[in-house]
Order: structure tokens, then sequence, then C-alpha cells
């Protein structure tokens, strides 16, 4: 159950980081993105 | 003269170090604060010389020697004065890294082991200096009136950067032949303040020569016709100038790795004792761990270095990577990739030398898969040169299923996965010998393998769909992204295990305990590494095409187009080739210090 947990909280992290760093990293270019990730403009 | 200097005494040495950051204090103010100094000395010439615009070119302002092309002599002459120029600035920069290691782990093999790569970088220093003065005389002789506008340019700049080589040749010295003087206590920290003025120096000096590049490349401080209108900084801070830096720093730390690994590899494979084989099996693991290390970052520092290029002159940005040029940077994916398979390939035959290394040995297969994979995408050019019946049998230049891999997105998805894929067997090496003991082990672990998965997932997403589904525009901001992302799985893998491996049960490893097959690779890194440095060095210099300093001097000499690309790469095999051998003197004059020959037996004694 521990290691489930693990992987779970794991990913929920790896998950958040990237897709946070990437509206970031694309806004700081004047290319903001919509929640699903598509272009906004 | 310095051999001679006896450093003894700490007031000599103080006395000395005193000296010597008194020149460079004087030096660094020369350099930069030349807005001030030269441009007041510029300010009064002005008032007897009338500025001066760029020269029109014409067949009497060219020589040549004989019936040698004046630009293949002076391309081989530059190209090996940078090779050698690159390795010696470069050796320092880690000597004195490892050597301040040795002082904090308090481990003389460290020490030692510095001591040797100075060793080895002595002789280049000296072939440095006489290919660079060859160089100068055949710049002088071969291209008068180029050369003489770009002193008219550059002024005062130049006996700056004579002045900085003279204090480099004097601290290099002082630091090389001090070392056994200065080993211990607090006159270490002497000799180690001295290795970090002497990369001060060597830096600076690096800087000053790339600004004669950059303004040839893109020029500032000139108006169209050429005539200098800003200050020496002006002139200098052009618009490729800090990519350049960048890019040169790095490369030549990785380049320099290189070289030195090879010559432990050589002394490897020729030791007679296990001792001798171990102690050159860690500095060869040593020296391409700097390689590795300092390559990782270079493919970013040179997509800024062509970003700028692009931005400048977004013809220029074509003709380097959608013309003629265009096919060499195939070339260059294949040596790239020889540089990280051959680096992947030492560090699995690395990990044999510790029982360790067992626990992940099952991941090895997948990297390789990774790499060839992706080495194979990146080296698929966009158009392929075919007769028209090929191309009517395709049904276009194009092929319909590898045609899509030919295009930025899927190259800039194979890189990034090459780069990932390395880290990843660099993390398991390091992994080997540790046996981890911290508590939240497990979740360690799987917060790692979670940003590696989810990393490639968003590298692959990032590429695909902004670069086949979206404008350009997303296209190219995407590549920003998937650079992040692999600089996070680098940065999280570095801070997660230095976290993980606090007390940490080192397991045993045998050094020298490698196959020889794994050395080979230590020799296949510089030879990869030269070839490319000549490759990327030629179209950076060529994206000029027909300007000798582009828009303001026409080259109207007979050699003022880009060569087809059999000659320029035969070109840079020469080059090559000739800086392999120069290399293996060197490998040869270092070894001969430890020689030493038999005392003759005297014959009454026999």
């Amino acid at each position: 159950m521990k290691t489930l947990k693990n992987w779970l909280l794991s990913f929920v992290i790896a998950f958040a980081l990237f897709y946070l760093m990437d509206h970031a990293i694309m806004s700081m270019q004047g290319l903001p993105l919509n929640i699903d990730m598509t272009p906004a403009q | 003269m310095f051999t001679y200097i006896k450093l003894r005494s700490p007031l000599m040495s103080v006395f000395l170090l005193l000296v010597v950051f008194s020149s460079l204090t004087l030096t660094t103010e020369l350099a930069w604060s030349a807005d001030t100094i030269i441009e007041t000395a510029e300010q009064a010439a002005d008032a007897t010389i009338e500025k001066k615009a760029a020269p029109r070119m014409g067949p009497s302002d060219y020589r040549q020697i004989g019936s040698v092309s004046s630009r293949a002599f002076v391309w081989v002459v530059a190209q090996l004065h940078l090779f050698l120029a690159a390795f010696v600035l470069a050796v320092p920069l880690f000597v004195t890294v490892i050597e301040w290691i040795g002082v904090k782990t308090g481990d003389q093999r460290y020490d030692d082991m510095a001591h040797e790569f100075m060793k080895v970088s002595m002789t280049a220093y000296s072939l440095t200096a006489l290919f660079g003065g060859t160089l100068a005389f055949s710049l002088f002789l071969l291209y008068p009136t180029f050369m003489a506008y770009m002193m008219e340019v550059f002024g005062n700049q130049v006996m700056v950067y004579a002045l900085l080589f003279f204090l480099e040749s004097g601290v290099l010295y002082i630091y090389y032949y001090s070392w056994y003087a200065l080993r211990y206590g607090n006159k270490k920290y002497v000799h180690l303040s001295l290795g970090v003025l002497l990369n001060g120096v060597g830096t600076t000096l690096l800087f000053v020569a790339n600004a004669w590049a950059t303004f040839m490349m893109a020029p500032s401080g000139v108006d169209e016709a050429g005539v200098v209108t800003g200050g020496i900084w002006d002139i200098m801070r052009g618009p490729l100038w800090n990519p350049l830096n960048l890019h040169r720093f790095v490369a030549n730390i990785a380049f320099g790795g290189a070289v030195v690994g090879a010559y432990a590899g050589y002394k490897m494979l020729s030791a007679r004792t296990m001792a001798q084989r171990a102690h050159y099996d860690w500095m060869g693991y040593t020296s391409n761990f700097i390689a590795v290390l300092a390559f990782l970052p270079l493919p970013f520092a040179g997509y800024w270095l062509m970003a700028e290029i692009y931005a400048y002159s977004q013809q220029m940005g074509i003709t380097a990577m959608g013309g003629i040029l265009a096919w060499l940077f195939i070339v260059q994916a294949v040596l790239i990739g020889t540089i990280l398979l051959a680096a992947n390939y030492y560090l699995w035959n690395g990990m044999s030398r510790c029982e360790g290394s067992k626990r992940y040995t099952w991941l090895i297969k997948y990297i390789a898969v990774t790499l060839v994979g992706s080495f194979l995408i990146w080296v698929t050019p966009h158009t392929l040169i075919l007769s028209a019946k090929e191309i009517a049998d395709l049904g276009g230049s194009h092929h319909p299923l590898l045609g899509p891999f030919g295009i930025m997105p899927a190259k800039n998805i194979a890189v990034n996965l090459m780069l990932i894929g390395t880290f990843l067997s660099f993390q398991l090496y390091r992994r080997s010998d540790k046996e981890i003991t911290v508590a939240w082990a497990g979740f360690g672990n799987a917060l790692m393998a979670a940003i590696y998965l989810v990393a490639i997932a968003n590298v692959i997403f990032l590429g695909v769909y902004y670069g086949y589904y979206t404008n350009t525009v997303y296209k190219v901001g995407s590549s920003v992204a998937q650079v992040m992302s692999t600089l996070i799985v680098i940065i999280a893998g570095v801070t997660i295990d230095t976290m993980m491996f606090k007390g940490a049960k080192n397991l045993p490893v045998t050094w020298g305990k490698i196959s020889n097959r794994g050395v080979y690779a230590l020799f296949a890194l510089p030879i990869a590494f030269t070839w490319l440095m000549a490759l990327m060095g030629y179209v950076r210099s060529s994206v000029r095409t027909h300007w000798h300093v582009y828009t303001v001097i026409k080259d109207n000499s007979t050699d003022n187009f880009i060569p087809n690309i059999g000659y320029a790469a035969n070109m840079m095999t020469v080059a090559t080739v000739a800086f392999l051998i120069l290399i293996l003197f060197i490998f040869w004059v270092a070894s001969l210090s430890e020689t030493r020959q038999a005392v003759p037996v005297q014959k009454s004694e026999q």
C-alpha cells in the first residue's frame, strides 16, 4: 500500500511540475496555453 | 625563467601573487573600462586622423603563397590554433576544480591527477602560441588590407589581448611549476588562488578573441560604410558575442575533458602494473565525466547562438540551416550521436568495476534502444539527393514515412531523449557503488522514475503536438519547454541523489576492472569532438558567405564562395588528423618526462 502511495504521489508531483512548467515557459514567450494545452492564441 | 624561481618562502609567494593580481587589475581595467581608456585615446586620435570607411577589396588586396589557396592555408592554421587554444584554456578550468576537491576531501590522488592533467597541457601551450603566431603572420601577409581595417576597428584592444597573453603565460608557468612548492596548508590556498587567476585571465582572453569573430559575422559599432561610430565596447558587444562566449566556453571544457580522457586511456592500455592501470582508469573516468557533463548543456548553448543568428539576420540563419550548410547539420548529428554512444558505452562498461551495478544493468538495453532510435531520427535528412526517376518512384522529394523525421520537431525530440538517456546512464553509474539507507528511499526512487517518465512523455508531446499540429510560432516556442524538461531531469537527478546519498553505504569499486574495449571509447570521444569543432566552426564562419565582414566588406578574392561539401569535409579532416598527430606528440612528450634512463654501469664494476 505504501509503495502504491509513493508511486501515485510521485506521478502527481511530476505531472504537476511539467504541466506548470509548460504553461510558464510558453507564457513567458508570449504564447499562452489553454487548460487543455491547446494554443490560446 | 619561472622554472628557476623558488617559491619556498611564504613572503615570496604572497609577493608574486600581489604582482600578478596587480597586473590583472590593470589588464581588466584596460579591457573592461575600454569605454573610458580606449575611447579617450580614440577621441585624441580623432582630432588628427579622419575615420576611414571599410576598404573595397580588389585583386591587389589579396596575396598567395605559390599556388596554395590563401583561404585553405589560413583555414587549417586557424583551426589548429583554435583546437589547441580550446584545450589549453579548458584544462586549467577543471584542474583547479579537481585541485579544490583534493583540498576539501584531503585525498592526495585528486592533487596528483590535477597535476598530471596540467602536465599534458603544458606542451600544448607552446604549440598554441606557435600556431597563433603563424596565424597572425599568415593573415597579415595574405590579407593585408582586410587586416589593416580590423586593426583600425579594434585599435588598442589587440594590445590588451597581447598583454593578457603575457599574463596568461606568466601565471600558467607559476601555477604549474609551483605545484609542489605550494602544496600544503595555507600555501595550497595561494596555489588555488593562482589557478582561479589563471582561469580568469584565460577566459578573458577567450572573450576578447571571440569579439573579432563575432564582429565579422554581425558587425556593431560601425555604420553601413564600415566607419567606426562607437567605442570599443560597442564594437565588441555585438549580438552574437555572448552566445559565442558561452558556447565556446562550455564546448572547450567538453573538448579538453575528452582529450585528457584519451591520454588516460592511452596510459591505461600501456600500463604495466595493476596500480598504474587503476590510476589511469580513474583518471579516464574523471575525464569522461568532465567531457559529458560539459557536453550535456552544449546543445542548449548552440540553440541560443543559432536563435541569435536568426534574430540578427534571417538570411544568415537560413544559409546555415536551410541552404547548402544544412547538410552539415546531418553530419553534426552523426558526430554528436557518436559522442553520446561512445560516452554511454564507456559508462556501461565502467559499471563492471562495481558489483552493485548489477541492480541496474537491466535498464541498459532500454537506454541503448532510445539512443539508437533517436540517433537514426536525428540523421534522417529532410530532403534527399535524388535522380528524376527516384523522385518519380518516391512520389516527391520527401519520403512518405520518413519525411516527418526530417524536420526540427523530430530532431528536437531525438536530441532531448538522447540527453535524458545519457544522464540516466550517469545516474545509474553513480548509484552503482552506493547502498542507499535513507528512510524515504522508496519515495525518492519513485519520484525520480516518475520525473524521467513524465519528462520523456512531455518532450514527445511538445514535439509532436506543437511541432506538427500548430503554427510555427508555437512549434519554435515549445522547443524551449523541451529543453527545460531535460534540464529539470538533470537538476532533479543531481538534487535527489545528493539527498539520498547522505549516510549511504559505499560498495567496493575495483578501479582498472574495465574491458579494454570500453577504454577505446575514450579515443572515440576526442576524435568525434575534434571533427565536430572543425565542422561547426566552418559552418559558423561560412554563414558570412561572400563577406569578410558581413554587409560591410565584400570578399572579392578568388575564394569568395562556399565550397562544396566534399571539399569542406576534406579540409576539416586534414585539420582534424593534423591535430590528432599533434596530440600524439603531446602525449609522447608528457610521458617522456616520466622516463628515467638507468644509471650506466661502470666498466670497472663489471
